[in-house]
């Protein structure tokens, strides 16, 4: 009996761990909603000082990048699309579990949103992310309307995923969703580059309030009494937006009024009274239609940045290694992420030189000389910049830089593989040389290749490839021909 | 409550709970209201009127023993007047739920045709789930206590869980009073928990699931696809739908027995086997042995003997031959297309008994070596298309459905669909399929191990390492979970022989 209890008790286990690995590939990824509780989770325990709790408004506006980077604050956007209020509630039971913030911020937009449960799409992205509890359990039962056919398969998610088989890609295999430099310290903001134009709303008459809807304040209240209860101050926001009406409006007064009646707690409401601090300019500072770009962010993060550590006393972290390690990490990869953008712009070669000396750029740069035909002065220029020495450059060949420092040359012109360039653990490049005839005359060229494709723009004359290592992205692959100083894509 | 939904393993993991520890008096009551909780789930209303069925059954099966008791060889009359009683009370009830609008729906016509009044059809009865099947059970139970081959049970629990064993209730097998009866007898008795016999319970469960999740419902698509299209679909679709669908009430049937058969093992008991590699016949006759076993020698025991079985003369046996297989068709459904089903299989076996001492003698012109595997394998072959020809009237909708069908089988050449992919197009995406084709291929290594070997599913992994069976389970287990047919993003299909 002792035997068969420790053959059936294996067995579960086995079926359980298979179970946990096998769902976690099949589980739903999405970036503006699972990701970030994955991220979560990831975080060092008690480590986070700020947590945001709102919809996609507050995890597109609130810039912890920019938080961290000007102010020091460890601040967190635990947010989903269209987040209502009792999965907010459940975040945060979720997140007080293994976090003890010191300031909760939570946006009042989702009161605005009148429905008892959200569409399934929505309800899936908010839920399915949490690890298995009762916290879980919870909040699909408060999610999902049970009376509906099959719902509660939501309560197994496995047997809502399961078909997900037959789209599976890397990112359901890899850790990190398959981009490890930009998950692994991932902070939950998600960042617009668009720009979308937009006239302000105008709510300096509107003064009274409007009752939202009864689910979204029983749960906003909820909120505020657990957080009052674990005596973590709550900071109310109202995030810019440009399509608000004034009924939206009302309804987030509606809940300011009630918080700082009920339980002294303060909103700042920068869609109207508080809107000059932020200075914002609704013809550049929106990416679309309901979301802040990157420059309104850095905006409001000054806005939100200033009061935390000055009214909500929230300490400036950096320096500390455990939190560089997590939002030092993250902001940098945001600012070199926005760095990055930049270097495509760049039109002449004399300029490029200062992308090649970046410390975190490796850079390929192959010179294929036609035969009888001399270096031209264009060329000689970039290459002479970069120190590498006449002999070589005169000759032509493969050259691999770190921050602009030779790591590698070779000028082999033989048939095949060059060399084989590990960017990152997972991630790798090769030169090769094939032959190629033009003009009559068949002579080896070198290629670069990176994920399965030539990086080449120019057959002849130097290509330059450029890759971050710290974002482990290619930033930019560019060609001079050696006319003149122009750089070709 | 479907076997493959997730309330019916919670249920039965309940009833488990309660029956391994009840004290072993209330094992047979807490069966019967489990069965009885599980049979509501679909209709209060059929449970009430399996009750009837159980009751009369009951009552009658006593009178009869307590005239044994008192005159074993005498009073025949009597006995025979309450036999008589308790099968027309039994088929008066299937006749009203299952064969009244179909008689009805003929009436009409013939009235139709002679250009008479037409008769309402005022109730418009929905067939209780697997009424022909505990109405065969109950039936059979009374013709052996009628024969004296087994005693009338005199515990009403006994005998109502004896009809209403929710394992095999709704779609078999038909039990027979000496094995099932026998046991329900005996569970008071017997030690429950048997570590091997849980652990074979539980991979012949998990068996059913595969060929009912990962073959049977991927097959129903293809299916659904050349049988909605008749006319439209080619040759080669028609081929394929034809033979998927022989895939998929294979796999679907036997999925059903499987799994009843697996958590009756779980429970303590042995069900009789149901499917023994139909499709590797060798001959009509032999499929029919292969194939629905308890229904077929509940045929042969209560319709073909009775009616004289061969001992009457050649004619007389071709004549029960077409009686039981009608009767058959008829007993799968009330249509034309199930008696034509039944007539053709019927209609197979007679000329095959017929034309048997002409193939003999030409086998011997020709020297042909019957012990061969080529000549075997060409004999499943037959035995399989003229399985699959009978198929087309079992599956489509009406006889002139299946007439059309056969008509594009051999009308609409479309050879070329063999070679360009067209069997990805056909109801299933290319991934499904190949899942499918996989599967299908496991079932065939499965079944060639039956065949061959003699050895069943559950008991691959009896001589095997240790860690072999768990890792079985492993493996099938996850293998459902993940690529099964279950949940929002799948047409999940009803047990076909819930119908019948």
């Amino acid at each position: 009996m002792k035997k068969n209890i420790i053959k059936a008790s294996a067995f579960l286990l086995a079926f359980v761990l298979s179970l946990s690995a096998i769902g976690g590939i099949l589980s739903y990824k999405f970036n503006d909603s699972t990701h970030k509780i994955s991220s979560f989770y990831h975080l060092p325990r008690k480590s986070l000082d700020v947590l945001v709790l709102g919809t996609s408004h507050a995890f597109m506006g609130v810039n912890t990048a920019s938080l961290w980077k000007n102010y020091g604050v460890a601040a967190f956007s635990l947010c989903g699309p269209v987040l209502p209020m009792w999965n907010a509630y459940y975040y945060l039971v979720e997140a007080l579990k293994t976090q003890s913030p010191k300031v909760v911020v939570l946006d009042l937009f989702s009161l605005t949103q009148d429905f008892e449960y959200q569409k399934e799409e929505f309800a899936i992205k908010n839920t399915y992310g949490l690890r298995f509890s009762l916290t879980k359990l919870q909040s699909i039962k408060a999610s999902f309307d049970m009376k509906q056919k099959d719902a509660y398969v939501h309560y197994f998610g496995l047997l809502q995923t399961h078909s997900r088989y037959s789209e599976l890609n890397s990112v359901d295999w890899l850790p990190y969703y398959a981009d490890e430099a930009q998950y692994k310290n991932f902070t939950g903001f998600q960042y617009s580059l668009q720009t979308k134009a937009d006239s302000e709303p105008d709510f300096s008459n509107v003064t009274g309030t409007q009752e939202p809807a009864k689910k979204q304040l029983q749960y906003f209240k909820k909120i505020l009494e657990l957080s009052a209860k674990k005596k973590i101050p709550v900071m109310l926001t109202m995030i810019p937006y440009p399509h608000a009406n004034a009924n939206q409006y009302k309804m987030m007064r509606y809940g300011s009024e009630l918080a700082k009646k009920e339980y002294g707690i303060a909103t700042y409401d920068y869609i109207n009274t508080l809107k000059k601090s932020v200075g914002l300019d609704y013809s550049k500072d929106f990416g679309d239609d309901s979301h802040l770009n990157w420059k309104g962010t850095l905006k409001l993060a000054k806005a939100m940045g200033k009061t935390l550590t000055t009214k909500y006393n929230v300490a400036d972290r950096r320096g500390a290694k455990k939190y560089e390690n997590t939002w030092g990490q993250n902001a940098s990869y945001i600012y070199n992420f926005f760095d990055n953008k930049k270097v495509p712009a760049i039109t002449s070669a004399d300029d490029y030189v200062d992308v090649v000396n970046t410390e975190r750029y490796l850079t390929v740069i192959t010179y294929t000389l036609r035969s009888g035909k001399k270096t031209p002065t264009s060329i000689r220029t970039f290459l002479r910049s970069l120190n590498i020495p006449k002999e070589q450059y005169m000759q032509g060949g493969v050259w691999i830089l770190q921050g602009g420092a030779a790591q590698y040359y070779s000028n082999d012109r033989s048939d095949g593989y060059v060399k084989n360039i590990k960017l990152t653990k997972r991630i790798l490049a090769h030169v090769e040389t094939k032959p190629k005839k033009t003009e009559g005359k068949t002579e080896n060229v070198y290629y670069i290749y990176y994920g399965g494709s030539a990086k080449m723009p120019s057959t002849y004359g130097l290509n330059i490839f450029v890759f971050d290592t710290f974002n482990q992205k290619v930033v930019d692959c560019v060609a001079v021909k050696g006319k003149d100083d122009t750089l070709y894509r | 409550m479907q076997f493959t939904s997730l309330i019916f393993l919670f249920f039965f993991a309940a009833v488990l709970l309660i029956y391994f520890v009840v004290p072993r008096f209330l094992r047979p009551l807490t069966l019967l209201v489990a069965s009885i909780v599980f049979y509501s789930s679909y209709s209060v209303f059929f449970a009430v009127l399996m009750f009837v069925t159980i009751l009369s059954t009951w009552i009658c099966g006593n009178l009869i023993g307590r005239l044994r008791s008192r005159a074993p060889d005498g009073e025949q009359r009597k006995k025979k007047a309450i036999l008589a009683v308790g099968i027309f009370f039994s088929l008066s009830i299937l006749f009203v739920y299952k064969y009244f609008n179909f008689t009805l729906e003929n009436v009409n016509l013939v009235l139709g045709k002679l250009h008479l009044g037409l008769i309402e059809n005022r109730f418009n009865f929905v067939l209780p789930m697997g009424i022909s099947f505990y109405t065969f059970q109950a039936l059979g139970y009374l013709i052996d206590v009628y024969r004296g081959t087994t005693r009338a049970e005199t515990d009403f629990v006994s005998f109502a869980l004896f009809v209403s064993f929710f394992p095999q209730l709704v779609a078999g097998p038909i039990e027979r009073s000496d094995r099932l009866l026998r046991q329900i007898r005996q569970c008071t008795d017997t030690a429950l928990w048997n570590y091997e016999r849980v652990a074979h319970g539980f991979l012949q469960m998990l068996w059913g699931y595969f060929l009912k999740m990962i073959i049977a419902d991927r097959a129903a698509s293809v299916v659904s696809y050349s049988f909605s299209r008749i006319y439209s679909v080619g040759t080669v679709g028609a081929v394929l739908g034809v033979v998927f669908f022989a895939v998929q009430i294979y796999c679907d049937f036997a999925s059903y027995s499987t799994i009843a058969a697996g958590s009756a093992k779980v429970l303590g008991f042995e069900l009789m086997d149901n499917f023994n590699t139909p499709y590797f016949a060798l001959s009509i006759r032999d499929f029919w042995s292969r194939w629905h076993i308890s229904l077929s020698t509940w045929f042969r025991d209560y319709l073909y003997i009775p009616l004289g079985g061969n001992r009457k003369g050649k004619l007389r046996k071709y004549l029960n031959i077409m009686i039981v297989f009608l009767v058959s068709g008829l007993w799968h459904g009330a249509s034309w297309t199930f008696i034509l089903w039944g007539g053709l299989h019927g209609a197979y076996q007679v000329v095959g008994d017929v034309t048997r001492p002409l193939k003999e003698k030409l086998y011997g012109k020709l020297r042909v070596r019957t012990e061969a595997a080529s000549f075997k394998a060409a004999r499943m072959l037959a035995t399989f298309l003229m399985t699959c020809f009978a198929w087309i009237f079992f599956r489509a909708s009406t006889l002139n459905d299946a007439i059309v069908y056969i008509g594009r089988i051999f009308t609409a050449y479309d050879f070329w669909n063999l070679t360009n992919g067209y069997i990805y197009k056909i109801g299933l995406e290319r991934q499904e399929m190949n899942i499918l084709l996989l599967a299908i291929a496991v079932l065939l290594i499965v079944d060639v191990l039956r065949y061959r070997k003699n050895i069943r599913f559950e008991n691959i992994a009896d001589r095997q390492n240790v860690w072999f069976r768990p890792l079985l389970m492993l493996a099938l287990l996850l293998t459902i979970l993940i690529f099964g047919s279950y949940g929002k993003n799948f047409d999940t299909q009803q047990f076909i022989y819930f119908e019948f």
